[in-house]
């Protein structure tokens, strides 16, 4: 097996995770910065709930959200899922602000 | 898709970029840009949300190759995509100055539409009009000539009563109707091709309330009343249902009556999922019954959330803006083909009326326009129903709205644009190198 092949496979096997998400631990400042994006894009939808989007703090509802990988988790940041649009009008937020944000609305803190 | 791999990756060049860009937040440039509805996707080098006017001109002109800035990504056009740098406004928001005596104020340009009514309302004003979405952000909003409606209103550049940019070589230039009107009119609507729009200046009023009315009617009956009820209400607007006798009409009214909260929205997203997989011959039936249903609405509120809504389902857009006279009999044609030659759509079409105004790029330089809007919903291919349409608007003399789907390019857009020629002679004059053109907008300026 040539090892662009072992390297392919390893990386489809990462992508193809099962494992719940993993949330990165940030220093202080970036978490500062993430809540200021989160004040201007997240807060729109996930604080009444509009379009059916997850209220932050609802546990129940973000749970099956968290459960997922990291990646899938990502993907449906990139290119929207359900009514959220891509980068849910976050045009400044990097991958790593998507997935503080969402453990922050989840309640799981970082 | 964003492998896990992919985003270590990106984490582990994080620093190395920082110590590139110093303080200015530099995202890792593997993330993929995309546009509101999905259908526009990019992969900018860098991304750049400057948190101030002075942060933009110190990084701008170290920038090498293309700069383009991006408000809320609302724009169905390829305005925005580059693979070079993407200047994000996010971070310029708030109320900056205002004159209570005139009835004006400043704002940063990154404000979102949704921001500026309670902004405005600390300080004893409101915006004359107002679109349906209020998630855009200021200066792409002006930027495109986005619009509400209303009879004697105008778009929001309209409004616009002086504006700052920062040139791709870090000038900034402050501009308005009586230091220099030419470049005024130019940057009002600008597409973002003279340079990063940083502040803009309304002129505003004082905070109104209004009493909004909803209701379904025979489109037939819409048509033969609009003229004479658009006269009535201070904003008129009608959608009117492919494959369908009915139209939703909405309207309003000032009032110094009291609030009346409306009644909370039933969630539709569901229902045209549903209605996109019933055959188009089964449409008209459906609707009819459908529409039938819907039981009339009003309300009093805040002019700034009385006229603006949350659109949930999303979808891709083509808008043009007819002449006034011309307007009904456009969309009658429009509904008459969908309907004969069953294209399969199931959104609404949206009529909307707007004012006169003076911008060089504004849909609605030298005389009132009716804008006639159709959408199909994100995800499905909208290319064989707008370039159809297309030819209808055009027939009419319809311009494109900039920031929607269009198939034009300079030569045709000069025609319907007096002053576009105007135009390019200024984005040159701004923009010697050309760096704030992507491939769409070199297009449509004849670059």
């Amino acid at each position: 097996m040539s090892r662009l092949t072992i390297i392919t496979l390893l990386i489809l096997a990462s992508s193809c995770s099962q494992d719940p998400a993993t949330f990165p631990q940030v220093s202080a400042a970036d978490k500062q910065s993430a809540m200021e994006k989160w004040q201007r894009s997240c807060a729109l939808c996930h604080v009444d709930g509009n379009g059916g989007a997850p209220r932050m703090g609802d546990k129940a509802a973000w749970q099956s959200i968290i459960a997922q990988p990291s990646d899938v988790l990502l993907e449906h940041m990139q290119k929207g899922v359900g009514r959220m649009p891509p980068l849910g009008y976050c045009m400044d937020c990097t991958e790593q602000d998507f997935l503080v944000l969402t453990a922050f609305m989840a309640g799981k803190g970082s | 898709m964003i492998s896990r791999r992919k985003f270590l990756l990106a984490s582990l060049l994080a620093p190395l970029f920082a110590s590139v860009s110093g303080k200015y937040a530099f995202a890792a440039p593997s993330e993929v840009w995309t546009n509101w509805s999905g259908a526009l996707s990019a992969n900018p080098d860098a991304r750049i949300a400057p948190a101030s006017e002075a942060e933009l001109v110190q990084v701008i002109s170290e920038l090498i190759g293309e700069i383009r800035p991006v408000g809320a990504g609302h724009s169905f056009s390829p305005l925005v995509p580059t693979n070079g740098n993407l200047v994000v406004l996010d971070k310029m928001s708030g109320l900056l100055s205002h004159s209570a005596d005139q009835h004006s104020a400043v704002l940063a340009a990154g404000t979102r539409l949704g921001d500026v009514g309670p902004l405005l309302a600390e300080v004893g004003q409101a915006m004359f009009n107002l679109p349906d979405i209020d998630r855009q952000t200021l200066a792409g909003a002006i930027s495109t000539s986005t619009h509400g409606t209303g009879l004697g209103l105008k778009s929001l550049s309209g409004y616009v009563n002086s504006i700052r940019l920062v040139t791709p070589s870090g000038r900034v230039i402050e501009l308005d109707r009586n230091t220099d009107e030419e470049r005024f009119l130019a940057a009002r609507v600008s597409l973002g091709a003279l340079g990063v729009v940083t502040q803009v200046g309304f002129q505003n009023r004082t905070p109104f309330r209004l009493e909004t009315r909803s209701w379904v009617e025979s489109t037939a009956d819409v048509i033969a009343s609009f003229d004479a009820r658009s006269l009535e209400y201070q904003h008129y607007e009608f959608l009117p249902f492919p494959h369908a006798d009915y139209s939703v009409v909405i309207a309003h009214k000032e009032t110094t009556e009291d609030e009346v909260a409306p009644i909370p929205e039933e969630d539709s997203g569901d229902l045209f999922a549903m209605l996109n997989r019933v055959p188009v011959s089964m449409r008209s039936y459906l609707f009819n019954f459908l529409l039938g249903e819907i039981p009339a609405t009003q309300s009093v509120e805040a002019s700034y959330r009385a006229l603006t809504n949350v659109r949930n389902d999303r979808f891709n857009e083509m808008e043009y803006s007819v002449p006034l006279a011309a307007g009904l009999s456009c969309v009658s044609e429009v509904l008459e083909v969908i309907r004969n030659e069953s294209i399969d759509v199931v959104f609404p079409l949206e009529y909307r009326t707007i004012d006169e105004d003076d911008s060089w790029l504004s849909m609605f330089n030298g005389g009132s326009r009716a804008s006639i809007s159709i959408h199909r919903s994100a995800g499905l291919d909208y290319k064989p129903f707008f370039d159809r349409i297309e030819k209808i608007f055009l027939a009419y003399g319809g311009r494109p709205h900039w920031g929607k789907l269009h198939s034009l390019g300079f030569t045709q857009l000069s025609e319907l644009y007096p002053q576009l020629k105007d135009f390019v002679r200024l984005q040159k004059e701004f923009d010697p190198k050309g760096q704030m053109l992507n491939a769409h907008l070199a297009h449509v300026l004849g670059h």
